[in-house]
């Protein structure tokens, strides 16, 4: 768990709609059109109702934006870190690691993992 | 023991896998079609007791979870209320688990359903493409491994023999399929996507899938090549033995991609929507 003093960082998550729940506060506006119509359009910071809820699933919503409290302590970060690392070099294991592009992707992907 | 494939044993043994769909080869030839009704896919789907039932229950779950379940009891009105394109979503991914099922190779299925979501994704996120490339992008990405499911069905051990080779880093995958069969999952399912008659940006796709051809400027062949790439990067599809030898230059040029700009959303998508749809049709 965090130093109780810090507020855990939030960080950016996408997620199925199903598994969105009230008072999950939204990381990006949530734009629903459907056939070119706009259905909803929730701003960025706005706290989901269940009422919201039931209209995006109404209005087949497939993925929300939220921020989630990142409860890992600095500790667990860095075993992440070398967990996603050790996976990342077993999958490039026989690419041309010094690509370019490979590089990008590798350091996108652990800057997604809020690595 | 090396065996060498030949396009004929190939399309010889094809049809002793499961019958390919029909209803699948139905919606990729209304794919393009604008006018495509809702009732002529239905009575498709109406043929196949397992697709319907599947469709009837996914709509429920997909459309209607909530306060107030409601029991679909047929499919038209299942498919009324979720719409045409995500029943064609629906359909295919039922059809393909169906047909992959019978096979017991189900991490194949996992596999393909997030290489389809990826490929959906990416297409979506590197704009410039209609609903009918969105489908066309989530049907190559369901089918781009189809070589694998005809040469695990007909060679098993040999095909275990390649894998185990490729999971100990001492080739690419392709490379030891390569060397057992004479050629490489992508060939098979190029012989067989084109025995099925499937549209050709899906051959192209399902045969280059790996290795695009230099210079590509197919869009679809390069979102179903970067779509297996991000599919292992992810691992959203949860395989053993992820695997990444080459990411083609020509095919992110194509689809001005970008990795060191901001792949939050592109990501995040994926691996929200991969999961949402193995859990779905587990």
């Amino acid at each position: 768990m965090t130093d109780s003093a810090q507020p855990p960082i939030q960080r950016m998550t996408y997620l199925p709609v199903s598994k969105a729940k009230a008072g999950m506060r939204l990381a990006a506006p949530q734009v629903v059109t459907e056939h070119g119509v706009l259905r909803m359009n929730l701003p960025l910071g706005h706290v989901l109702t269940d009422i919201n809820l039931e209209q995006l699933r109404a209005h087949h919503a497939d993925v929300v934006c939220v921020y989630l409290p990142d409860l890992r302590t600095e500790a667990e970060r860095a075993l992440a870190r070398v967990r996603e690392e050790t996976y990342l070099k077993h999958v490039f294991l026989l690419a041309d690691q010094q690509q370019p592009l490979i590089k990008n992707l590798y350091q996108a992907v652990l800057r997604y993992r809020g690595l | 023991m090396v065996t060498k494939l030949s396009h004929d044993e190939i399309l010889t043994k094809a049809p002793q896998l499961p019958a390919f769909p029909a209803v699948v080869s139905h919606i990729l030839q209304t794919l393009d079609d604008d006018n495509a009704s809702l009732g002529d896919l239905v009575s498709y789907i109406e043929r196949d007791p397992v697709i319907t039932a599947k469709v009837v229950a996914a709509a429920s779950t997909v459309g209607l979870r909530g306060h107030h379940p409601v029991h679909l009891g047929d499919v038209y009105t299942a498919t009324s209320m979720i719409g045409l394109t995500r029943l064609r979503a629906l359909v295919l991914q039922t059809s393909l688990l169906q047909f992959v099922g019978q096979q017991g190779v189900l991490h194949f299925w996992r596999h393909s359903v997030a290489a389809g979501v990826c490929a959906q994704e990416l297409a979506r996120f590197t704009a410039g493409h209609s609903q009918s490339h969105l489908d066309f992008a989530w049907v190559a990405g369901l089918l781009h491994d189809i070589g694998h499911l005809w040469l695990c069905r007909f060679y098993p051990l040999e095909f275990q023999i390649a894998i185990q080779t490729a999971d100990a880093g001492l080739m690419p995958l392709i490379d030891a399929e390569k060397f057992h069969f004479g050629m490489d999952h992508a060939q098979v399912g190029r012989v067989i996507a084109e025995h099925w008659q499937l549209p050709s940006c899906v051959v192209n796709a399902i045969a280059q899938h790996h290795q695009p051809h230099q210079g590509v400027t197919d869009k679809l062949v390069a979102v179903t090549h970067v779509a297996e790439v991000l599919t292992n990067v992810l691992n959203v599809g949860r395989r053993h033995g992820n695997q990444v030898t080459y990411l083609s230059p020509a095919a992110c040029a194509v689809l001005h991609l970008d990795f060191s700009g901001d792949m939050q959303q592109l990501f995040g998508r994926i691996e929200a929507r991969s999961e949402y749809a193995i859990e779905v049709f587990r």
